[in-house]
């Protein structure tokens, strides 16, 4: 029996939602209020006090992400779920192109085939040719964020974690990142941080709004968006 | 009061000098020195301490094997002693002459009628049989030591069967010269299992001792160490897939003596001439071929 | 159905001198000290319990004296641990359900020749200075029963190609080498024989930031074309970020915390690894 994938998350500090597989989930809420310790304790950076985070695995078995052994992590970061991070990490003296292969060479893909596909992904994302052999670090931040997008979605995870994957880019980047993510394949469950209303707009089924660490309210973008009278 | 006894029959019998043990050494030190050699013989090329004597001669000139011979000899034995293939050097006659007035057998410089011969730095040309014993003159009896000065740790690398620092020093001879350029004192693994050192026998001789009918003794006696290849012992020189193990090679030289190409060669360079001129190292199979008998 | 650890250690504890039975109890960070105050041993390590995956690299930070080359070394049977034992499950080792520390001397030789690989904090301690680098790689075949000369170079050829090392150089000894270069060698040498654990003390302390650079580099090309499981010793910060996925935090002898390498740098629990994190920043 196949059971869509949901993932339920549960008391952080009174946080409790959950998220169907598929769906893109933005949270938005004042600086500091929470919204990146949200998403790094669903990534296990930040190690949850109390509470439970069920993720669903593909095989149906549930996980509680707050308690599963650092090796699951592991194992869920290398294949199924993905986090763009809020500042981006350069890899150093790694090129562009390897640094979106990377999570398929670890997978085991060869470096031409692991190659070939991050250039189809830094193409789409409108990165100049030119840059594609070099190292990230010299990149201005919109091309920085973009590549970092690009090495979280190359692994196609089942759930992506974006912590203000638009917050360095001009309009035009914004876009083709707003395109880039809509067009992620049906299956992937995301919980996006935004704080560009527009874009949430654009992109969420739900919105989770936090203030002073607290969940204070969660609703369609129309219910949320539109109570705020954006 | 039994081995005074002893002594004393011993002592009497024909031709061996009065006042002396027989075979010069006592009952007691031969005991034990057979007692190591069984074991020597019991675990081949391992090498077993024993109580070194002193001798009548120097330490360094043959009295480790002089005290195998003389803890082994009996009456009926013929003593065969030679010093670099040669019968008659200093140091093999006296060593002939002492064991002989110690116990009053008879002694040959012909290998075929020997039952027992003391050899330093050769084994003789003339295959020998299962009734003989060789004993062999050692100076240095660890293999290892030249890559390893500490005792304790050439003891365990032998325990652990770990010569991969001697696979390395060769490795590197290689290296460096091209070839293996170790002359005498080939390392061979015995039976499989101890590295040992062949003693200062050139490699020519080497071969020669890899599952011979004969049992061969070593014994030094500064270092107070036995060790023994028994009959039928596979005895093999450490050698690459690539860089085998190579005998000397003469270039087609002959014995000027007795026309041999198929000996060690003694290569003596002529004071008045200056040419080298080459001679069996053996030279009592030398002479055996030059009266034509056949060897 | 999850893979299994290639290397699993219980409870290593190594105690340098007599011990008695308060050394334990009166050691480790909360008494800040590894010296047991009633007999005057150093408890160098204890009850240190952590496992690798096949293809991982876990780190060890800790300060100096923590305890970090006491473990390694242990594992790489170059001392005795006190207590505690490791398992090795690996494909070919006969002994994988076996405490690896109670092998005898000639199967733990076996082990540490087949299975293991060591980059010494000191090159000294790694390396025979006055061999040539390409017989340093060869000791190493050799004990492992590599018997052909040309086969061997050329799997050292190949290795040193592989770390940088001139192929021109392979002939010299490695005493009048750079200190990158020699530990250049020393992965060589420890990669040898395809190691199924890679045990790498301090492999860039001492040396310049550009060396460092391309050491690290190279550490990782062979985290992608190997499945060695890596346990990475250093106290730089830094260098656990760049390579390793899980980390363990040392002090006087202890594993005060043990857990993903970014949870550890950004949301460390213990107070020891809070002031090293906060002292980088
Ligand atoms: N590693 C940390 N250690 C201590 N405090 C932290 C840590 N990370 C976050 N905080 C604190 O937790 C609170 C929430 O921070 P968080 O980064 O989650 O906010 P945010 O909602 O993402 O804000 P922004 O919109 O500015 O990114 C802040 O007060 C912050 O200072
Ligand atoms: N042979 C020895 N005898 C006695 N004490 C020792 C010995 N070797 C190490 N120690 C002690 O054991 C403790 C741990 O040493 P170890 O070398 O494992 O530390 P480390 O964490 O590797 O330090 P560093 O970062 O300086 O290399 C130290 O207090 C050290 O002084
Ligand atoms: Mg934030
Ligand atoms: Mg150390
Ligand atoms: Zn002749």
């Amino acid at each position: 029996m196949h059971v869509l994938g949901g993932k339920e998350i549960k008391g952080f500090e009174d946080v409790s939602f959950s998220v169907k597989r598929g769906e893109f989930l933005a949270i938005i809420g004042s600086s500091g209020s929470g919204k990146s310790s949200l998403l790094k304790c669903m990534y296990r950076t930040y190690l949850a006090d109390s509470g439970s985070m069920l993720y669903r695995r593909d095989s149906d078995n549930t996980i509680d992400l707050t308690t599963a052994s650092d090796h699951e992590i592991l194992r869920l970061r290398r294949n199924e779920i993905g986090y763009v991070s809020q500042l981006l990490q350069a890899v150093p003296r790694t090129i562009a192109l390897d640094v979106i292969a990377e999570p398929l060479l670890q997978r085991g893909i060869g470096i031409d085939d692991a190659r070939d596909a991050a250039s189809g992904y830094l193409s789409r994302l409108r990165i100049l040719e030119d840059l594609w052999d070099a190292y990230p670090s010299t990149f201005s931040g919109g091309e920085r964020q973009r590549v970092n997008i690009a090495r979280a979605l190359i692994r196609a995870p089942r759930l992506l974690l974006l912590d203000e994957p638009t917050s360095a880019l001009d309009p035009a980047s914004t876009a083709v990142v707003v395109e880039m993510l809509r067009a992620v394949n049906h299956g992937t469950t995301m919980i996006g941080i935004f704080h560009d209303l527009s874009v949430v707009r654009e992109l969420a089924d739900r919105v989770v709004v936090m203030k002073d660490n607290r969940m204070v309210g969660i609703g369609t973008p129309e219910e949320i968006v539109g109570d705020r009278g954006d | 009061m039994m081995l005074t006894e002893l002594s004393n029959l011993a002592g009497t019998d024909s031709g061996a000098l009065e006042g002396y043990n027989f075979a010069f050494l006592d009952e007691f030190t031969k005991r034990e020195i057979r007692r190591k050699i069984l074991k020597a013989v019991a675990i081949p090329g391992y090498q077993v301490p024993f109580g070194s004597r002193e001798m009548p001669l120097a330490k360094g000139w043959g009295t480790g094997g002089l005290q195998i011979t003389l803890s082994i000899i009996g009456k009926s034995d013929v003593l065969k002693v030679i010093d670099q293939g040669s019968d008659e050097s200093v140091n093999a006659v006296n060593i002939r002459n002492l064991v002989s007035r110690m116990t009053g057998v008879g002694t040959t410089s012909d290998t075929g009628r020997a039952t027992i011969i003391q050899t330093r730095h050769r084994i003789p040309e003339e295959p020998l049989t299962g009734d003989q014993i060789a004993v062999l003159q050692v100076p240095f009896p660890e293999p290892l030591r030249t890559i390893e000065p500490s005792e304790q740790v050439t003891r365990r690398m032998h325990a652990e069967h770990d010569y991969s620092g001697m696979w390395l020093h060769l490795y590197e001879d290689i290296v460096k010269h091209g070839k293996i350029t170790i002359g005498a004192r080939y390392p061979c693994l015995v039976n499989g299992r101890h590295l040992m050192d062949p003693s200062p026998i050139p490699r020519w001789d080497v071969p020669r001792l890899h599952k011979s009918p004969v049992i061969h003794l070593f014994c030094a006696g500064r270092e107070k160490r036995i060790y023994a290849i028994p009959p039928h012992t596979a005895v093999e020189p450490l050698e690459f897939e690539d860089y085998r193990f190579e005998t000397e090679d003469f270039g087609g030289k002959v014995c000027e003596r007795c026309g041999s190409s198929d000996t060690f060669l003694d290569e003596i360079i002529d004071d008045a001439t200056g040419n080298a001129r080459y001679i069996c190292s053996d030279t009592s199979f030398c002479e055996k071929r030059q009266r034509g008998e056949d060897v | 159905m999850n893979p299994a650890p290639a290397l699993e250690v219980n409870n290593l504890t190594k105690i340098y001198g007599s011990g008695c039975r308060k050394c334990i109890e009166n050691t480790g960070p909360d008494h800040s000290r590894n010296v047991c105050p009633v007999c005057g041993s150093v408890v160098a390590c204890a009850d240190i319990t952590f496992d690798v995956m096949p293809g991982e690299i876990l780190g060890i930070v800790g300060e100096s004296g923590s305890g970090k080359s006491t473990i390694v070394r242990c594992l790489h049977f170059d001392m005795e641990p006190t207590g505690g034992a490791a398992y090795l499950r690996c494909s070919g080792n006969d002994s994988g359900n076996e405490n690896i520390f109670l092998l005898n001397s000639q199967r733990k030789r076996a082990v540490r020749n087949l299975h293991l690989g060591m980059v010494y904090q000191n090159p000294q301690m790694g390396l025979r200075l006055d061999v040539t680098a390409g017989g340093n790689i060869a000791e190493k075949l050799l004990a492992a029963g590599w018997q052909n000369v040309e086969k061997i170079r050329d799997r050292g050829g190949k290795l040193l190609k592989r770390t940088e090392i001139p192929l021109e150089r392979m002939d010299e000894a490695p005493r009048n080498f750079s200190g990158g270069m020699q530990q250049r060698v020393q992965i060589a040498k420890a990669l040898a024989n395809d190691p199924d654990v890679l045990l790498l003390d301090e492999l860039t302390t001492g040396l310049d930031v550009s060396v460092q650079a391309r050491i690290l580099d190279l550490i990782k090309e062979i985290r992608r074309s190997t499945n060695a499981a890596m346990i990475l010793i250093t106290h730089d910060l830094g260098v656990i970020k760049l390579l390793s996925e899980r980390t363990i935090v040392l002090k006087d002898g202890r594993i005060v915390e043990m857990g993903l390498t970014d949870q550890i740098l950004e949301d460390p629990q213990h107070e020891y690894t809070q002031l090293l994190v906060n002292s980088v920043l």
